[in-house]
């Protein structure tokens, strides 16, 4: 749906993006997480034709957007970071006010107006002032406008930024609604937490370099081989790592901090079963067997070097 | 993609399907942007607070200066008189004063609160986002001067006024009003800063609207004598326009030549802001090409129509200084189309339209050489529909009047040295404007460029033979003729003498006519060569692309 390729990007003498190659598929929710300056905002407003490549270029379901920008925006919708809204509109009056300006006839206006509404839960707000909206509510209100012209693509900017957990739970609930309803998703972000749970595929980007790209769980392989699981034995005998280590997928194992077998290995999540089996077959008494956290946010605080730019 | 999208695809007109403007239409879907700005608008306590304010301080002036007066020594008449124009200067001096900054802040605040990029992501044409600003703009101090009318109330209870005084008194002031909007739309839609925008208007308007508020004040005095007047002051023509409308120099100069000044001037205004509001990548001349068209005709009949206007005495020389003038309105086309890139938008709606007129398009339409190509015609026309106007308007009136042919000769002379600067000023910003991707960098150097021209040769001559330019009547010096006003010397020469002077039209003409060939050539070959490195780039990315993919195939990641 979305292909960036070979984009570099400078701001005068300052290269803020380095060859960046990578694939939206249709009906991705998909991540875009870089800490701050990495060049995500640089690339999603490219996405949104708000500005030109330097070099390279980017396709938005199949047209260039340097080339052929209007087709772009009919396809997409954009919420940029630190949106705008106008404070003296009613909801309703924000929404119609848009849904005029994307050339909606007035007797289709009000129809998508509601609709639209209803799928962010804005309805019970429709006669507030957009100023006496709280900043969850006003993100709603931006995602609703980029909704109105019925894009397949949506492209939100830190649409997590700021949000309390609530209203984050609420975002994600959101995005998953619009997923279902076969809208592709590209959404960033510098807070992990804020994403792992909502995307199927991510990529990391740091000083406007791709790092990495992929599908959340291949991603995690991708970027580090070696996976640890945690076993919990009811005793620990002397020698009780031998069977384990000679499995050939497994690289290590040592005594955690609280007494843990720490296995690592190489390979799919199946060498857990071989692990199990070779545990129990010599016979140990095996407890608890616990995958080490492996999210996002363990990822990206391996892969990146934190640096800020 | 598809095909059905092939044919929607519009650049920035609106996701739905084209569709005429008419007026039902019109009502039933008025202009997004003026609705939401007159919504908005009068939910803020700011404006308000202007109205009471504006109000107020005018309401003061009036009344105190009514007092004042109805305690003094004059007529009631003239008491009224002098309320009446005492209203319209001080509503006239607010509104020169704060339209253009309101107006300049209508597209910076959207800028600035981040709300502008999500309206130009909607498609919504440029032009209405413009005329949506430009009206709720007009639409503001409209109400203003609604609510400050009920004090000219005063001047009736007085006397010496009628009510055609206060109509046309209105009338001029929304004639002055809507070129200060329209400016300052202008200004928003260029630059970034509110407050930049704020010193961008203030700095233009307010200090032009003066020199032309003092000047019409110093017209009152021929028009009144003319046209047997009484009131003095800078609406003056309010009578005029009261006691005889109809009367032909009266419509000619009071009501056909304002409007038009003042229509001119909110077209080109408009035109500059939907300009910036389009992306660069888009088509940002037609609109002045169109503007151009109706300013050409403009110029054709003001130098018709005031040769006309001359007497049989003066006729000559103003059809000479009339086109000489000309110059001017050259310049400003050079300089308007100058700035263009090398290549048409790439989204050129190419696929559309007849085909007749996508040959036009192909021949003036959007990419420096069409439009380089269009300015030249146009000054072409400037200079000789100005010049056979004029001949043709003295003729018409004051047959005879050519005295030997040396009127021609000199209109002719100036007509063609008009077109070789005005040609050389165009293909030199043009080139300089490929060359360097800068607009800006274009006008200004070419202004300068001008400059030097005129100033650097009449310097040396002054040096080298300071008693040249007392024989200018007999022949020009060296240095001057090879300025780009030389011809302007060589007409007004002619005119006086009989003696033939055809080397010093032909030096200046062939000067400038080579020069703009040459520039012209080299933009042609310059934009040729950005055509040939941008498709080159073009395909590379296409195999950049094709080998990537290649590379991808093995590991197949990440597609479904
Ligand atoms: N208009 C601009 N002019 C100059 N430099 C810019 C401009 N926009 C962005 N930059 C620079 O480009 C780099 C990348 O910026 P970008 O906004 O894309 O980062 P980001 O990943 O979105 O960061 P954040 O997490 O802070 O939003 C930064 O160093 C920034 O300073
Ligand atoms: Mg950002």
């Amino acid at each position: 749906m979305i292909r960036v390729e070979g984009v570099s990007h400078h701001f005068g003498q300052l290269q803020v993006l380095h060859d960046v190659w990578f694939h939206v598929p249709a009906g991705e929710v998909f991540g875009f997480i870089g800490p701050n300056g990495a060049g995500k905002t640089t690339t999603l407003r490219m996405m949104a034709t708000l500005l030109e490549p330097a070099e390279g270029r980017v396709l938005v379901d199949g047209y260039d957007v340097s080339e052929r920008p209007a087709d772009v925006r009919r396809v997409l919708g954009f919420m940029p970071d630190g949106f705008g809204v106008y404070d003296n509109l009613t909801v309703t009056e924000y929404l119609e006010f848009f849904a005029a300006s994307y050339g909606i006839g007035p007797e289709a206006r009000l129809r998508t107006v509601r609709a639209v509404m209803e799928l962010t839960d804005l309805g019970p707000l429709e006669d507030r002032l957009v100023q006496a909206m709280s900043k969850g509510m006003k993100q709603r209100l931006a995602i609703a406008r980029t909704l109105l012209h019925d894009p397949k693509v949506l492209v939100l900017d830190e649409p997590a930024n700021g949000l309390d957990p609530r209203a984050r739970i609420e975002m994600r609930d959101l995005i998953a609604q619009l997923r279902q309803l076969g809208k592709t998703i590209v959404l960033s972000s510098h807070i992990l937490t804020e994403l792992s749970d909502m995307v199927t595929s991510v990529a990391i980007l740091e000083r406007g370099r791709m790092l990495a790209t992929g599908p959340v769980g291949d991603i995690g392989e991708k970027l580090r081989p070696e996976r640890v699981v945690r076993l919990r034995l009811a005793d620990y005998p002397e020698g009780c790592d031998r069977p384990l280590r000679d499995l050939p997928a497994v690289t290590h194992v040592e005594r955690g901090p609280d007494g843990d077998l720490r296995v690592g290995y190489r390979g799919k999540e199946e060498v857990v079963a071989q692990i199990v089996r070779a545990a129990v077959q010599a016979e140990l008494s095996v407890l608890r067997v616990e995958p080490e956290r492996d999210d996002l946010e363990q990822i990206f605080l391996e892969v990146t070097k934190g640096e800020l730019q | 993609m598809s095909v059905a999208s092939e044919t929607t695809a519009k650049p920035g007109a609106g996701h739905g399907p084209a569709r005429r403007w008419t007026l039902p239409r019109w009502l039933r879907e008025p202009n997004p942007i003026l609705v939401k700005e007159l919504r908005s608008m009068f939910r803020t306590k700011r404006f308000v607070r202007f109205l009471y304010v504006s109000t107020g301080l005018v309401g003061m002036l009036v009344i105190s200066l009514g007092g004042g007066l109805a305690a003094s020594a004059f007529t009631p008449a003239q008491a009224g008189r002098a309320v009446y124009q005492t209203f319209f200067s001080a509503a006239l001096g607010l509104l020169c004063l704060v339209a253009p900054a309101y107006a300049a802040t209508s597209l910076t605040g959207e800028k600035e609160a981040g709300t502008y990029e999500s309206l130009i992501l909607t498609g919504i044409d440029p032009a209405r986002i413009v005329w949506g600003k430009f009206l709720a703009s007009f639409a503001v101090f409209g109400l203003v001067v609604v609510a400050l009318s009920p004090l000219v109330g005063l001047a009736f209870l007085f006397g010496g006024i009628s009510p055609g005084h206060v109509v046309f008194g209105f009338a001029g002031l929304a004639v002055v009003l809507a070129p200060a909007v329209a400016l300052g739309v202008a200004v928003s839609a260029r630059v970034r800063s509110t407050r930049v925008a704020l010193l961008a208007a203030l700095a233009s308007f307010p200090p032009a609207s003066m020199v032309g508020a003092s000047m019409l004040a110093l017209l009152g005095k021929p028009a009144g004598s003319a046209w047997g007047l009484t009131m003095e002051g800078p609406f003056w023509f309010a009578e005029a326009l009261a006691t005889q409308f109809f009367h032909p120099d009266v419509f000619l100069l009071v009501v056909l030549l304002p409007l038009y000044l003042s229509g001119m001037s909110v077209w080109f205004f408009l035109a500059t802001a939907i300009a910036g509001v389009r992306p660069a990548a888009e088509d940002r001349s037609t609109l002045f090409k169109w503007w151009t068209l109706a300013a050409l005709a403009g110029l054709v009949a003001m130098i018709a129509g005031f040769t006309g206007f001359a007497g049989r005495a003066d006729a000559a020389e103003v059809s000479v200084a009339l086109t000489m003038a000309s110059l001017g309105p050259i310049l400003l086309f050079a300089l308007i189309f100058m700035n263009e890139p090398p290549l048409p938008p790439r989204e050129a709606p190419s696929e559309r339209g007849s085909r007749w007129r996508r040959h036009l398009r192909g021949l003036f339409g959007p990419g420096a050489v069409p439009t380089v190509r269009f300015a030249a015609l146009a000054i072409a026309a400037a200079a000789f529909g100005g010049a056979l106007s004029a001949m043709a308007g003295r003729e018409a009136l004051f047959p005879g009047l050519s005295e030997g042919g040396r009127t021609d000769i000199a209109l002719v002379s100036v007509g063609l040295g008009n077109v070789a600067v005005g040609l050389f000023a165009l293909t030199f910003g043009a080139y300089v404007r490929v060359v360097l991707r800068s607009g800006m960098a274009a006008r200004i150097l070419t202004l300068v460029l001008l400059f030097v021209l005129v100033a650097l040769p009449l310097l040396v001559s002054l040096v080298v033979d300071p008693e040249g330019l007392d024989r200018m009547d007999e022949s020009l010096p060296w240095g001057l003729l090879v300025t780009p006003i030389a011809h302007l010397f060589v007409g007004g020469a002619v005119i006086n003498d009989s003696t033939s002077r055809f080397h010093e039209i032909a030096v200046p003409l062939v000067l400038y006519g080579a020069l703009a060939l040459l520039f012209w050539v080299l933009l042609e070959a310059r934009v040729r060569r950005v055509r040939g490195v941008v498709e080159r780039q073009r395909a590379l990315q296409e195999r950049r692309g094709e080998r990537r993919a290649e590379a991808a195939e093995p590991d197949a990641g990440g597609e479904p």
